[in-house]
């Protein structure tokens, strides 16, 4: 017996391959009703929704008013963040159409209604990269994918930057559009050719025309600004210096930093810094604000790379310099994606809501529990870049950031470097060599975080803890899929 | 006396909690806790009383504390000083200072540990400028309220500020012959910080010793300003190294770098490595 044998001999057909699914728009035209028919809805499905278009999503609200016309049950959201624009979900939550959720990030009612235990089968709360991992390594299978697209060619290419709607880059739906059974293309603006494709068109099933995919103010914010409080302005200031001693902060540097005020103010103070020492560096990353496209367009950066636009500066910048890139949420900080950029990072600023005497932070619930955020981009750029450092009020509304425990571990304090605020600079102790280095070079305040929360609780005292219940109403996953923590119902 | 180093005097109003607690985090050199222009008429006992309970809490750090108080001719002179004078601070600050309200001042606080400064803003109070400065051993300095000044002179305030110039170089000059510190108006414009420069680099061209802030992001600028720069460093060490030198030989003067170095030279270049070691910019 031949050791080929069995091979099926060649003959032509004209099916495709590669599955693709032709790209003739004319083909896949369709409005909502015919979508209904071309798609055999049922329960049990899972469907996803990217939220580029922020708080002035329109598309995700089409497929919640689908679900509730046609009655489905134990569906399954993916979504890569929920805001307040969302709360049509609450309802179909409470009746059971709605029993599981995947999300980076939530907020507003379908965060409180989850908080308050509705949702049958619990949240999955995940980092930017853990869901384009999940979506990509098929641990989670999309049935549809609602695909708010803010301009559609002819070939049913789809991309993020152009129309009436446009949020800049679709980063977080690229992996959706690639492994969803099928894709829905929810558009308010087609054209002859899009200018460069994000979604091929061979990735979309279908396309429905609307008159407006989303509320274009909430989509992005006019100019997201610097903060004018002080204090803010003293610890970017000192994070700024930390930076600039940390050695990091040489030709070739990478940077990411998010949309936050005192975030922006780090980024001002270091463009300063750069630019008085002639300092280049590679590349900024992440959600992308004007204050990181004026840095590349002072030359200080030779590229952006860009998963999400957060204001107009960037949307406008991202059509117009060829520097300023898009890339995938998996490309961005999948952790199983070998290109992935933030292991590539050498400074990340970032946000807490509470850091614990071991450095975890937490972003994804309040105090009392209830949840108001998520990870996002924290624990993937944290545990990625050389230097993590949390900026933050140490104390904000008589509440201290710093707790001896943490309400729930968004990101674990192993991949936290440093807590800079205004009443000093907390460095994590395996960094002995940093906390030299800043205590002979600088004048900042190096204290411990044992210290700091000496500090705080001087001026706040030590707050009662607050009594969540016993029940489970989610979880909190690293990167890697492993579990780092409960969200609990809220009394 | 010793002058206290203040390049930087940051105004808060009383009245406000939470920049009251937070004042000393700004990197000023001096705080004042201000009861007059910044308070309201109806606000003045809880802004009293706001900083009341703050003395009672704060600790004493490297901040020169200052409270600004009502001035004589008003209601609250007196309730004012009857509280402040208990806090823990270095001085009062005097609204409208005259020779009789600097003697009423010194009658009520002779026996604490508090100095005063005299604030002139009026055409009398340039012009009487010896006087009120000598009117109290107390007296250790002056700032210059440039705004209520002109509104004296009834002449127009700009940002180029040369209507104030013979007012601040008066008060410069009265100061420095006195020996008192003397502090200069803040720069009104607080989005202006290009303007703030150049009148804070004016500010020490006249020889004042520091200048007030209305907004803390104005420190900074009037912080770097008044900080010795590297150059004034060098030279200054290189001074005092020649001084050292030639004191050893028992030369008294001597040249260096080809210009003469006497007395005043060397006095001021210890001054110069004294406030730079105060700005925290050298460490010897």
């Amino acid at each position: 017996m031949n050791k080929f044998d069995g091979i099926k001999e060649y003959q032509f057909h004209d099916y495709d391959i590669k599955n693709n699914k032709g790209k003739d728009l004319n083909k896949k035209l369709i409005n909502l009703n015919e979508l209904k028919n071309m798609i055999d809805f049922k329960d049990g499905m899972t469907f996803s929704f990217h939220h580029h278009l922020r708080n002035g999503d329109g598309v995700a609200n089409i497929m919640f008013d689908l679900i509730k016309e046609l009655n489905l049950k134990d569906i399954t959201i993916v979504a890569s963040s929920i805001f307040p624009v969302h709360a049509n979900m609450v309802e179909l939550i409470k009746n059971k159409n709605i029993t599981k959720v995947y999300t980076a990030y939530m907020s507003g009612p379908v965060a409180d209604c989850i908080s308050q235990g509705y949702l049958k089968d619990g949240v999955y709360m995940h980092s930017h990269g853990a869901r384009a991992r999940l979506i990509m390594e098929k641990e989670v299978n999309i049935d549809v994918a609602f695909i708010a697209s803010p301009c559609v060619d002819q070939e049913s290419n789809i991309n993020g930057s152009e129309g009436k709607s446009s949020c800049g880059v679709l980063g977080y739906a690229y992996a959706d559009a690639l492994m969803a059974n099928k894709v829905v293309a929810v558009t308010d603006n087609i054209v002859n050719k899009v200018a460069d494709i994000e979604i091929d068109g061979n990735n979309v099933d279908y396309v429905i025309k609307v008159e407006q995919i989303g509320d274009p103010k909430g989509i992005v914010s006019g100019t997201t600004q610097i903060t004018k409080d002080p204090l803010g302005l003293l610890i970017a200031e000192y994070a700024a210096v930390v930076i600039e001693h940390s050695g990091l902060l040489k030709d070739g540097f990478s940077f990411q930093t998010g949309a936050g005020g005192i975030s922006l103010a780090v980024a001002d103070e270091l463009m300063k810094i750069m630019q008085a020492n002639n300092i280049k560096g590679s590349f900024a990353s992440g959600g992308i604000t004007g204050y990181l496209v004026k840095m590349l367009e002072a030359n200080l950066f030779e590229r952006l790379e860009d998963v999400q636009c957060f204001d107009l500066e960037a949307t406008s910048s991202i059509v117009r310099n060829k520097n300023h890139l898009k890339m995938s949420a998996s490309h961005y900080a999948n952790p199983y994606d070998k290109t992935n950029i933030v292991k590539d990072l050498d400074v990340v600023i970032l946000g807490a809501t509470e850091i614990d005497l071991n450095y975890n932070v937490n972003v994804t619930t309040a105090s009392n529990g209830v949840i108001m955020g998520g990870s996002g981009g924290h624990s993937d750029t944290a545990a990625g870049a050389k230097l993590a450092i949390i900026v933050s009020k140490l104390v904000s509304s008589r509440l201290s950031v710093v707790k001896d425990k943490v309400t729930t571990i968004t990101t674990p304090g192993e991949s936290i470097d440093v807590l800079v605020t205004e009443y000093g600079v907390a460095i994590n102790p395996k960094h002995k060599e940093l906390i030299e280095k800043l205590k002979k070079e600088t004048n900042l305040k190096i204290r411990t975080i044992e210290e700091l929360y000496e500090i705080a609780i001087s001026l706040t005292n030590k707050p009662q803890p607050i009594k969540l219940s016993d029940e489970k109403v989610g979880i909190l996953e690293y990167r890697d899929g492993t579990l780092l923590d409960y969200l609990y119902k809220v009394k | 006396m010793e002058m206290p180093f203040i390049r930087s005097a940051l105004f808060i109003p009383a009245n406000n909690p939470g920049m009251v607690q937070t004042a000393h985090l700004l990197g000023s050199d001096a705080i004042i806790f201000d009861l007059e222009d910044a308070i309201s008429l109806s606000q003045k006992d809880s802004a009293r009383e706001l900083l009341n309970e703050a003395f009672k809490f704060f600790k004493k750090d490297s901040v020169v504390r200052i409270v600004r108080i009502n001035p004589l001719d008003s209601p609250y002179f007196y309730d004012d000083i009857n509280m402040v004078k208990e806090f823990d601070i270095d001085f009062i600050m005097l609204a409208k200072a005259d020779v009789e309200s600097v003697i009423a001042l010194e009658n009520e606080i002779k026996d604490t540990n508090i100095k005063i400064i005299t604030l002139i803003e009026s055409a009398s109070g340039v012009l009487n400028l010896k006087d009120i400065l000598s009117a109290s051993d107390l007296v250790s300095g002056m700032l210059f309220g440039a705004e209520d000044y002109s509104l004296d002179m009834q002449i127009e305030r700009t940002k180029q500020s040369d209507e104030i110039l013979m007012a601040r170089q008066s008060i410069a000059l009265t100061c420095k012959a006195l020996n008192k510190f003397s502090l200069d108006t803040p720069f009104t414009d607080v989005e202006d910080f290009e303007m703030l420069n150049i009148d804070t680099k004016k500010a020490k061209a006249y020889g004042f010793t520091g200048k007030a802030c209305i907004n803390p992001r104005q420190v900074r600028y009037v912080n770097a300003i008044f900080t010795p720069t590297q150059k004034e460093i060098d030279y200054a060490r290189e001074v005092v190294y020649a001084a050292n030198k030639a004191k050893e030989d028992g030369i008294g003067v001597f040249s260096l770098n080809g210009k003469m170095v006497d007395a005043p030279i060397i006095n001021r270049s210890h001054l110069v490595l004294e406030n730079a070691k105060k700005a925290g910019v050298i460490n010897e």
